[in-house]
């Protein structure tokens, strides 16, 4: 047990270099960012993801030392907001004592907050009190939520990746803020944080599973008596199964209520007493390691079954997150062609993103509901049209979704190379979302690829690595 | 049926010989309007209030006093003040065009047309120059200057409709509610819209006179639209890629047909218009106009024609010429699956079981303003979807215990109730008499967040009726 928490809590300064989601081969002048971590056993540093994406070079600094040590991202879960840190000077964790993670912390409980916060450079402290817990979007990824704790506890710019400590242990992560409220802060509990330990035992990082389903209350008197449900308060139905969820298709139904997770009785609400708190149901979920069992009582066509449904990581579906990885690209003819993705909408401008047109956020947000293959789908966008007399007169206006290359539907990257290489014709021709059509004539394409790419300082025409493991 | 637009205003003019030998008098011709008429709040829309509009009119011969249809829908009473400050007399709308955005009004009472005197409207129009813009304001005739600034085909300002449009600068505020605009003594048109920059937006003399002749003939076949969407070809690749060689800067191609559900009719995606109605197509989507010059297409379809008339298209298709016969298909609001307009009409609703449904169309989109789900511009953008003639909304739910639990639900759109589409709100009162089992089941498009709710039928009607009451709704329906 740390008797003094604080010398275990360190400052992060991250140099990082972004990518241009607009003109995909470029990357961002270096921006340092602060934020805070603290040392857990195996001498690791736990900090938040969004504290070191990105990173090109990240220093630590122990308590009270001017030394700065250079540190290197060993994992790093996106998803729920966490990464570990290792620091190959071993000096640098003499006379530090690990954190240990402690448990939920109670409602109306004290905690403090520890973290080197903007706005000076010794460590901060805030006391405050545990305020609420339950599902919140974790920003940094922006499509998943999970338990969330609360706090008025200040929490700024700077103390992402701190503790929050009661009782000498680690009892959260501070990690965001809301706009618009008030003394209120965020950090990410016990649970999650010991999911991503375990999960990283084996050496990688996999993720939270997800069982892919839309649970809906079910506290209409009629609704649960058309499904010869009780008129109790147990029990709420899945409305919809989201894809691509293969197991969960063939194990769960539309209409299905589930009575229980895990051996918890689920409200008509969806919620569960969890630790005292009522909380969604889907906490229980994300106990589950990728690729293990939760057990479900359902109420199906009149009587209560029980089964076992495996859940998965599911990547596929996170064009509609925020991404972590270089964005693919293409350049034909000085075309510049990449991923449709949440942060290529972002980069565009509130004003420029909402003027993409509903069509274009249908694919982003709406169209990989249909199908399997539609939902692992990665629409690519024209994002640039490089000028060159050979291109000069392409109609179509940059922004706009490409669907078709030479006869070939295109749902990802690979589609779009595979089907330009393919093509035996004098020409490209491509269909966009808008209904507009273009074509490139292949010679004069090839021959103004190498000036664009001198022209333009483009070291590669493409970076077509898948985005996600 | 072709055209004869200029016969039309020759006529005009004729029947107005005698006040057109004189010197054109402001005073004399132009109007005030006054229109009292009723809107709807399309959330609440069982409720009505009244609103007044005041705009401009002129007369153009006996019994006839033209202006703009914008601000008549909805009208109940139309009052008109002539000289700055008459009594004001009562006006009957004689015809009302919102596709075109023209109205024809008429005073019964003869003293009304003692001392007035009609102008004649222009059969062409200046494309460069000064105009001069008139209006009451105050008992007083203000004039303001305006200067050309060019002619060009564009959509009406009420409609889809693409036709002939006048832009003109002009220091003139507030404008945009019918001001006559006049060369001379000659009208050449009314304003239709303003904008900041102190451009005025201009309705031309001669759409006008077209439209009034459609509106005059017993049988009007209305103005005709082009169902398709086009993109310019200047791409010298395009042309080539789709065999068309040697004919640069010629042709648009089709990029989207009977988006409105008008007319599938004679074209494909990815034809090559290069000429319609004898008019060469260039690779900008404009052609040579006899008397005005490079106009957009667009307004080909309204510049010599109306709505059934065949217009021949020169297209190439599959590496070959072909003489395409477009039936030009009469614009219509209510073919769309999400109408853009619902003139004149109150807003039709059906609550049952304190759900309260809607016909989407555009003023319901519009009074959602920023709380519309992106869903339903999706829906408004989207390509035609088949089989289904409109949607309807669930708009939002009225608490109440029969609906415990929907509380939340608001602008979902109804695919099927009972197992029947919901197409309209008919269909809504029809699937509604036939319960399953004592339930129903209510399912909604499935792009939404939410895919079904179930509800009692037999508490239905008493429920029903309980809502209306407590929420003061008059009326169950209005369909």
């Amino acid at each position: 047990m740390a008797a003094d928490p604080e010398k275990s809590v360190v400052q992060i300064i991250n140099y990082a270099q972004g990518p241009n989601w607009v003109e995909p081969w470029r990357f961002s002048r270096v921006a340092s960012g602060l934020g805070s971590g603290f040392v857990i056993k195996g001498n690791r540093i736990m900090t938040n993801a969004h504290v070191v994406s990105w990173s090109k070079q990240v220093i630590v600094h122990r308590y009270q030392d001017p030394k700065p040590y250079r540190a290197t991202v060993e994992f790093i879960g996106h998803d729920c907001d966490l990464a570990i840190l290792k620091v190959e000077d071993e000096a640098f964790f003499e006379g530090i004592e690990a954190l240990q993670i402690g448990e939920l912390p109670a409602t109306r409980s004290s905690v403090t907050t520890y973290g080197y916060p903007a706005g000076g450079r010794q460590i901060s402290y805030t006391r405050g009190v545990i305020s609420r817990i339950e599902m919140q979007r974790y920003a940094h990824i922006y499509n998943r939520s999970f338990l969330t704790v609360q706090t008025d506890a200040a929490i700024n710019p700077g103390n992402s990746g701190g503790p929050a400590i009661q009782d000498d242990k680690v009892v959260g992560v501070s990690f965001q803020g809301r706009p618009g409220l008030e003394n209120a802060g965020f950090v990410i509990p016990p649970n999650i944080i010991k999911h991503f330990l375990e999960d990283i035992e084996d050496g990688k990082y996999h993720g939270f599973p997800d069982a892919g389903i839309s649970l809906i209350k079910l506290t209409n008197p009629a609704f649960r008596a058309s499904l010869g449900l009780p008129n109790n308060s147990v029990g709420a139905r899945i409305d919809r199964i989201l894809q691509p969820f293969p197991k969960t298709h063939e194990l769960l139904r539309v209409n299905d209520v589930i009575l229980e997770v895990s051996k918890q009785e689920v409200g008509s609400d969806g919620m569960i007493l969890y630790e005292g708190n009522r909380v969604h149901c889907s906490v229980l979920f994300d106990e589950a390691q990728h690729g293990e069992a939760i057990t479900l009582k359902l109420w199906r066509a009149g009587k209560a079954i029980e089964l076992e449904l495996p859940v998965y990581v599911n990547r596929a579906d996170r064009i509609s997150g925020n991404q972590h990885k270089e964005p693919p690209y293409l350049i034909v003819g000085g075309l510049v062609f990449t991923e449709l993705s949440m942060n290529y909408l972002g980069s565009l401008g509130r004003n420029l993103g909402e003027s993409l047109g509903s069509r274009t956020h249908y694919e982003l947000f709406y169209r990989n509901h249909q199908s399997e293959e539609l939902a692992r789908a990665k629409p690519i966008v024209l994002s640039k049209v490089l000028k060159h007399p050979s291109n000069v007169d392409f109609g179509v206006a940059t922004r706009d979704v490409v669907t078709e290359v030479n006869g070939h539907t295109i749902n990802s990257i690979s589609d779009l190379k595979a089907a330009l290489i393919s093509n035996t014709d004098d020409f490209h021709r491509f269909r966009f979302l808008s209904g507009a059509e273009e074509a490139l004539n292949i010679a004069d394409a090839h021959r103004a690829e190498e000036i664009i790419l001198k022209q333009y300082n483009i070291p590669n025409a493409e970076r077509l690595e898948v985005l996600y493991d | 049926m072709i055209k004869s637009s200029f016969t039309l205003a020759f006529l005009l003019i004729a029947s107005l010989g005698l006040a057109q030998a004189r010197a054109f008098s402001p005073k004399a011709a132009v109007v005030e309007i006054e229109i009292t008429k009723k809107t709807y709040d399309y959330r609440m829309p069982w409720v009505s209030r009244n609103e007044q509009t005041h705009k401009n009119g002129i007369l153009i011969g006996q019994n006839q006093i033209l202006t703009t249809a914008d601000g008549f829908s909805g009208q109940y009473l139309c009052r008109i003040t002539k000289g700055g400050e008459s009594r004001q007399y009562t006006a009957q709308i004689k015809w009302i065009d919102f596709y075109a955005n023209i109205a024809m009004l008429d005073v019964s009472e003869p003293i009304f047309w003692q001392d007035m005197e009609p102008v004649k409207l222009a059969k062409k129009i200046p494309q460069s120059g000064d105009l001069q813009i008139y209006r009451w304001r105050s008992g007083r005739i203000e004039e303001r200057a305006a200067e050309i600034i060019r002619l060009y085909n564009d959509t009406n300002k009420m409609s889809f409709l693409q036709h002939l449009k006048l832009s003109a600068s002009s220091e003139i505020t507030g404008a945009g509610w019918a001001e006559v605009v006049f060369d001379g003594a000659q009208l050449v048109g009314l304003t239709e819209s303003a904008s900041k920059d102190n451009r005025i937006n201009i309705l031309p003399a001669p759409f006008i006179i077209s439209v009034i002749e459609d509106n005059q003939s017993s049988d009007n076949p209305g103005l005709g639209t082009f169902d398709f969407s086009w993109m310019n070809a200047k791409n010298p690749a395009l042309l080539k890629s789709k065999g068309l060689l040697n004919m640069p800067d010629r042709g648009v191609v089709v990029t989207e047909v009977g988006r409105r559900r008008l007319a599938h009719n004679s074209l494909k995606v990815g034809d090559v218009i290069l000429a319609i109605d004898g008019f060469e197509v260039d690779s900008e989507g404009k052609y040579l106009d006899p008397e005005y010059g490079r106009l957009s297409i667009s307004g080909l379809a309204t510049r010599a024609h109306s709505a059934k008339d065949i217009i021949f298209m020169t297209v190439w298709r599959d590496q070959a010429n072909h003489r395409i016969a477009y039936t030009l298909p009469r614009a219509q609001f209510s073919k769309s699956l999400i109408p853009n307009e619902h003139y004149d009409a109150s807003p039709h609703y059906l609550v049952a079981g304190g759900l309260l449904f809607q016909p989407l169309n555009g003023p319901l989109m519009r009074a959602l303003g920023k709380n519309k789900p992106i869903l339903l511009d999706y829906y408004n953008d989207r390509p035609p979807l088949e089989g289904r003639d409109g949607i309807v909304l669930l708009s939002t739910v009225l608490p109440d215990d029969y609906n415990r639990g929907y509380e939340d639900i608001h602008y979902i759109m109804v695919d099927q109730i009972n197992g029947l589409v919901i197409h309209r709100l008919e269909d809504v009162k029809a699937a509604l008499a036939q319960p399953e089992a004592g339930f129903h089941r209510i399912q909604f498009m499935p792009d939404e967040a939410i895919h079904q709710i179930v509800l009692d039928s037999t508490k239905m009607p008493k429920a029903t009726e309980r809502i209306l009451q407590h929420y003061r709704i008059p009326k169950p329906s209005s369909l």
